[in-house]
């Protein structure tokens, strides 16, 4: 359920957001969208896998807070316990959306901001207030402006990584199979990660080529996020301990 | 069609190519006879609509552009809808050849759609086409467009900056009024406007002196220019410019231009912040910040600050790049509240 409406300062100017974070406001996913842009960001805490979208079978990268659906291992009663989150997940309840510029011809569309009316995190009474007294824009809306400028940019910036990572084969699926200390056996299957052999493999030019193009960077940038694949199974087993 | 006596001077292109500055500081309307006669596009465009046609497409590359299409029931006038609150017509985005195909195809209908493709930047649209038509108007950094259509009206408005404006193909009749003519021109909302511009609610083919009795005395004060293919029309900044394109494809290309540095926004932002923060003070504090912006903006010269050491002028002394940048932050900070 979810009621997008185009943000303005008159029919919301009472607005208010809560940001604290917790499963009631729908914080309880176990991976986000993420893109090369934050990957340096979201390596620090969490693994970086690739997943095919179902509508268009394209490659996405997501940033993995648990090990089954609904599940993130990083909220807890003190909220989310990272310093770094993912973009997509901060820019909520606001997302991107687009108009067209104004009545001109040749006018080109324009980026706005959505807001969805239904999300639990809408408040008129607690959390960060969205415009100020007379109609400004606060610094928490100026905030999430930029966050979702970088969110757009970084999204368009995707598609051209991706392309790059099949020119040269180095996507291969990915099971992971974790023994828990309980004893219980769990299977996280379809994602793609890189394959560190064929990167390995390949020659002066195409690492050059991957380099020029900006792409090098964000695949070490996974490569590297891979370690935290031991801590996110330990949150899970000292989960299990209380 | 409105009676109107006053002719805009007419001027033969190379008095205007000998003296364009003169002209464009002395800032009068002028009507340039034959300033692009010699240009390919307009040679084209007078020889048959085909051929104008044609020319055109010649630079097409498949370029995606922003139209007002109108049913025939508008007659070609661009306007509101009846109560205000929308328009007439549909603006839509569509393939540039899909428009000139559909101007032709209306071409001999008696009353065909109003298809309109206005003020769109020439070399995005027409790759090529300034190579071979083009004005030379010297150091100034003018924004080339190019408008395109059958028959069709646009209400009166102005625009910020110079326009020069050349006739390709068809013919054009501009009615303009001097600056001085907002209040008999019945001006419509400032916030929603078709292209950016607040427009005159008269319409001038059948102009209804009952609900605008002062438009009688803004015609007095009218200047009509009639153009051929090759004539241009020289509509100083301001200038009130209601603009009819007469036959079933006609082509345009303007050139907009302002004699203010770029960091000078347009006045119209202090329009809006006058509505906000002035007009609604009471009387005798209106009439006061009256003579504070006589003072200090309108009436402003060398002797507005001489009475200070020139270092402590900040503001008033005149504007450089970086004290427009002080400003701007400073407004913006005071703004958003």
């Amino acid at each position: 359920m979810a009621k997008h409406v185009l943000l303005n300062n008159v029919e919301h100017k009472d607005l208010r957001v809560i940001t604290r974070r917790s499963a009631q406001f729908g914080d309880d996913v176990m991976c986000a969208l993420t893109f090369p842009a934050e990957f340096r960001g979201v390596q620090a805490h969490y693994p970086i896998f690739f997943r095919k979208a179902a509508d268009s079978g394209q490659f996405q990268p997501f940033a993995m807070f648990g090990l089954r659906d609904q599940e993130n291992l990083f909220l807890d009663d003190q909220g989310w316990d990272a310093t770094y989150v993912p973009m997509t997940i901060e820019r909520q309840p606001f997302l991107i959306g687009f108009q067209p510029g104004a009545a001109g011809a040749g006018a080109e569309r324009q980026m706005v901001v959505h807001v969805d009316l239904d999300s639990p995190r809408i408040s008129r009474t607690e959390g960060e207030r969205v415009f100020l007294e007379y109609g400004g824009i606060s610094d928490y809306l100026g905030r999430i402006n930029s966050i979702l400028r970088a969110i757009h940019q970084g999204i368009a910036s995707t598609p051209a990584f991706v392309a790059a990572l099949l020119e040269y084969e180095l996507l291969e699926s990915f099971a992971l199979d974790v023994r828990l200390n309980d004893g219980t056996e769990h299977r996280v299957a379809g994602f793609y990660t890189i394959n560190e052999e064929r990167l390995g493999a390949l020659d002066g030019g195409r690492l050059e080529a991957l380099n020029r193009d900006g792409h090098l960077l964000p695949i070490f940038m996974v490569i590297a996020s891979l370690s935290n694949i031991r801590a996110l199974i330990e949150r899970k087993n000292r989960r299990l301990r209380r | 069609m409105l009676q109107i006596e006053r002719k805009v001077r007419q001027l033969p292109a190379a008095d205007w190519q000998a003296r364009q500055d003169e002209f464009i500081a002395a800032g009068e309307p002028l009507l340039v006879k034959g300033l692009v006669a010699g240009w390919p596009a307009a040679r084209a465009g007078l020889r048959s609509v085909e051929d104008g046609v044609d020319y055109l497409r010649g630079f097409y590359r498949d370029a995606t552009v922003g139209a007002w299409i109108g049913g025939p029931e508008i007659d070609g006038r661009f306007f509101y809808d009846d109560d205000l609150t929308g328009f007439n017509y549909q603006p839509v985005m569509v393939k540039l050849g899909v428009v000139l195909d559909r101007l032709l195809q209306h071409r001999h209908d008696a009353s065909p759609p109003a298809i309109y493709v206005g003020s769109t930047t020439v070399d995005t649209c027409l790759p090529g086409f300034r190579e071979h038509n083009d004005i030379d108007l010297g150091a100034r950094r003018a924004l080339a467009s190019i408008w395109i259509g059958n028959r069709t009206r646009v209400a009166a408005h102005y625009d910020v900056p110079d326009n020069l404006a050349c006739v390709v193909a068809g013919r054009r009749r501009f009615t303009l009024f001097p600056p001085g003519e907002v209040r008999n021109l019945y001006v419509g909302p400032l916030h929603l406007t078709p292209a950016g511009q607040p427009i005159s609610l008269v319409d001038f083919a059948a102009p209804d002196l009952q609900a605008f009795p002062r438009f009688a005395d803004a015609l007095r004060n009218a200047q009509v220019a009639e153009l051929e293919p090759g004539d241009a029309v020289f509509i100083p900044s301001m200038w009130w410019h209601h603009v009819e394109a007469l036959d079933a494809f006609n082509a345009l290309v303007n050139y907009w231009w302002r004699q203010s540095p770029a960091y000078m926004d347009t006045p119209a932002n202090v329009l809006m912040h006058g509505l906000l923060s002035l007009r609604d003070l009471p009387k005798v504090q209106r009439e006061a910040w009256l003579e504070i912006f006589r003072h200090y903006v309108f009436e402003a010269d060398e002797t507005t600050a001489a009475h200070m050491p020139e270092a402590s002028r900040g503001v008033l002394a005149p504007i450089d790049d970086a004290t427009a940048r002080e400003l701007r932050a400073l407004l913006l900070n005071r703004l958003n509240r």
